[in-house]
This record gives C-alpha cells, structure tokens and sequence, in this order.
C-alpha cells in the first residue's frame, strides 16, 4: 500500500513538475511574442512621428495590418506565427519612416525649384517694368 | 578482299547502331534523373540569388558605403541569415521571409541615399534662391524709388540719354548700374541694348575717343565668381557695342570683381551701387586707358 502510494506521489510530482515547466516555457514564449509585438508598435509609432501616412506609404499600411495579424496570433497561442507578423510589421515601419524622411527632403528641393522659377519670372516682369519706366 | 572489306563495313554500322541506342537509354535515363534531382532538391533559389545580387551592387558602390555604412551592415547580416537558411535546407517561405526583410533593408539604404542627395540640392539650390530674392528686392526698391517720384525717373532718364561722363582722376568716367544685364546674368536687358545703342552713338560721335569697359560687383557672391561676372559683363557690353557698329580696337574691358567698391557694402542699396559698370574714355587722342592697377603701377607717384 504504501510502496504504491509512494510510487504514484514520484508520478504525480513528475508530472506536475513537467506540466510547470511546460507551462513556463509557453509564459516565456508568450513574453517574448507580446515584446516583439511593442517593438513593432513602437517602429510604427516612430514611421508616424517621421511623416508616414497609410496613403502615402504603403508600407506603414503594411506594417499596421502585420500587427493586426500578431495580436490575433498572439491570442491563439500560435507564438511562432505572432513572431513572424511582428518582424514584418516592424521591418515595413521602418522602411516607411525612411521613405518619410526622404519624402520631405524631396519635397523641400521641390518647392525650392519652384521659389527660384517664380522669382526668375518675377525678376524679368521687373526688368520689364524698369525699361518702360525708363522711356 | 573486297568481301573482307565490306563485311567489316558492315560490322563497323551495326556497331555503330548499338552505340547510338545506348546514347537513347543514357540520355532518357540521365534525364529521368535530373528530374528526380529536380524533385528532392538541393536547389537554387532565384530570389536568394537576386537579392544577393541587389546587395552587391548596392555594397560595391562607394558612394553607398559612405552614405549608409551601418544599414548596409545590417542587410549583409540579414543576407547572411538568409544563406544559411537556405543551406539549411528550411522552408522556402522562411527563406522568402527572410528576403523580405533583407529587400526592406536594401529599400531603407536606397531611401537615405536619395535623402542625401537631395540634402545637398537643398543646399545648393538655397543659395541661388537667395541671390535671386536679394536681386528681385533691390529692382523692387529701385521700382519704388521712380514710380515715387517721377522727377527722378525723369532725371535718371536724361541723365542716361546725355551720358554724362563724369570728371574725376583717372579721367571722364561714365557709371551704368547693372540694371543693364538680366539678373545673375551677362546678358543685357532691354535697358542695357538701349544703353549700348548710345555708348555706340557716342564712339561714333567721338571718333578719337577710346574706352575701357570696367566690371564691378559687390560682396554678394564668392570672390572667384564676382571676378568672372565682372570681367565677362565688361566683355559682353563690348560684344554689344561692336555689334552696333563700334571699332573693336577702341575698346578694352577688366573685370575687378569686388575691389574698388563704390561704397560699403552693408545695405542692398550700398550693393546695388557696387555692382556696376564704368567706362573710362581715354580723351581725344589717346589709346585706350590702363585699369586700375597699371595706372597705379605706372604712376605709383599719382594719389588716385
């Protein structure tokens, strides 16, 4: 009786150690996917703060629905497929907030060129101005 | 003999017949093979090749290497990853994710490349904004000045159709400001031809008369380019005169760039008056006048 008792306590406590640790491994793959998926939130954040737009750049677009994915993911309990959303999402974030970036400094060259035609026409109706006044 | 001969034709084809079916069962079977190797696949994969590829030109090109060192860095370990993979024999989709990333990578080294670039656009086309916005302020002013007061309009106007050479030390001087070029420019404008068309009158008039063009500008732009300007806007009214008929052996040019200014250069109106031309005349007789500098060297006794 007792060698039985002893026997199913050695199995019992087998197998709660195992189900402790198994669950432990799931808490830190858990932990893990919920980081990555703030790491990315975080790159959308910043692709936001550098000027992206959803219209203006696809990959901000992109990025967001991969998040989207990570948290279903996520709350299934399917770790590897939350992980993989969440390195997508945050790789197109900071692509976007690159084009973003880049997208301003083109758009400033831009308007300079502009500036500099509207004067060259406006320094010509000047001189213009000076000749007729000079008759 | 001759039979000889024959049947080992004969025997030579039938020989080369077996060899030939060989060839037909080696080349189906080594087919067949190829398309099992096919199947189970240590294989080759396009997209790993072609963003390789992609991170070689992007690596080899040294103008990348200095723009994007760090994000370059990280494609390549990306790549690596990528390789390795693949060698590993893992799931295409995780080598295609994989690329993804390394492609995102390469587009954000492109991205800052391009930003750069047009950085020193930025830059180089902001200064030619200003100048240009400096020369149109200053034509509105003097625009302002003649329309306020068109007695001076007036005045500027005879005092222009008279050329009035002024008297001073190094001879009869006549001043023109710069409204006689388009802006930032050594072509005339419509005042500087009609200017011409008188300095060409007044040769004509004057016949043992001799000028020297002189170029002058303000402290405006960078010396090496004042220099350039003057000298060549000195050589383009000349141009003018000699197409309105003018002997080209009576006229010289020089460009001083920013010496000799006429005044301080701390206002626009203080620049518009550096930026000039003078024509010296040589009185009648003489060859055309020495600039500034061989004058002084010649008669360094002179206070000029």
């Amino acid at each position: 009786m007792y060698r039985i008792t002893c026997k199913t306590l050695k199995t019992s406590v087998l197998v709660t150690l195992m189900l402790v640790l198994g669950a432990c491994a799931n808490t830190v793959a858990r932990d893990s996917s919920k980081q990555n998926i703030v790491k990315a939130k975080s790159a959308i954040t910043e692709a936001v703060a550098a000027g992206a737009t959803n219209s203006a750049n696809p990959k901000l677009a992109s990025a967001r629905a991969h998040v989207v994915s990570a948290d279903k993911a996520l709350k299934n309990k399917k770790y590897d497929v939350a992980n993989r959303h969440s390195e997508l999402a945050e790789s197109d974030a900071k692509l976007a907030a690159a084009n973003a970036q880049t997208a301003i400094v083109q758009q400033n060259a831009s308007n300079i060129e502009s500036d500099i035609k509207r004067l060259k026409s406006k320094i010509e109706l000047n001189e213009q101005t000076q000749a007729e006044l000079a008759q | 003999m001759r039979k000889t001969i024959m049947q080992n034709t004969l025997a030579k084809n039938s020989q080369l017949s077996t060899l030939k079916s060989g060839i037909g069962v080696t080349l189906a079977s080594a087919s067949l093979l190829m398309l099992a190797a096919c199947s189970s696949a240590p294989k080759q994969n396009i997209e790993l090749d072609n963003t390789q590829s992609r991170y070689e030109a992007i690596q080899g090109t040294p103008k990348f290497r200095e723009v994007a060192p760090v994000e370059i860095e990280e494609a390549g370990k990306l790549l690596k990853k990528a390789h390795s993979m693949q060698a590993a024999g893992q799931d295409q989709k995780a080598v295609s994710h994989q690329l993804y990333l390394v492609s995102n990578q390469l587009d954000i080294v492109d991205a800052k490349v391009q930003r750069k670039q047009s950085i020193s656009k930025v830059n180089e086309k902001q200064a030619v904004k200003n100048r240009l916005a400096t020369t149109e302020l200053e034509q509105q002013q003097k625009i302002e000045i003649v329309k306020a007061n068109p007695t001076i309009g007036r005045q500027l106007r005879d005092q222009a159709q008279q050329l009035e050479f002024v008297e001073s030390s190094r001879g009869e001087i006549l001043t023109i400001d710069t409204t006689i070029f388009k802006a930032e420019s050594t072509n005339l404008s419509p005042v500087g031809l009609r200017k011409a068309v008188e300095l060409a009158a007044w040769l004509e008039a004057n016949p043992s008369e001799s000028i020297l063009i002189e170029g002058y500008t303000s402290d405006l732009r960078d010396s090496e380019t004042s220099m350039t300007l003057s000298q060549e806007r000195a050589m383009s009214l000349k141009r003018a005169l000699i197409t309105q008929g003018a002997d080209e052996s009576r006229i010289g040019t020089f460009g001083y760039g920013q010496d000799f200014p006429y005044t301080h250069n701390e206002s626009d109106i203080g620049r518009a008056r550096n930026e000039r031309i003078e024509v010296v005349a040589s009185g009648a007789g003489n060859p055309i006048p020495k600039s500034r500098f061989e004058s002084n060297r010649i008669s360094s006794a002179s206070t000029d």
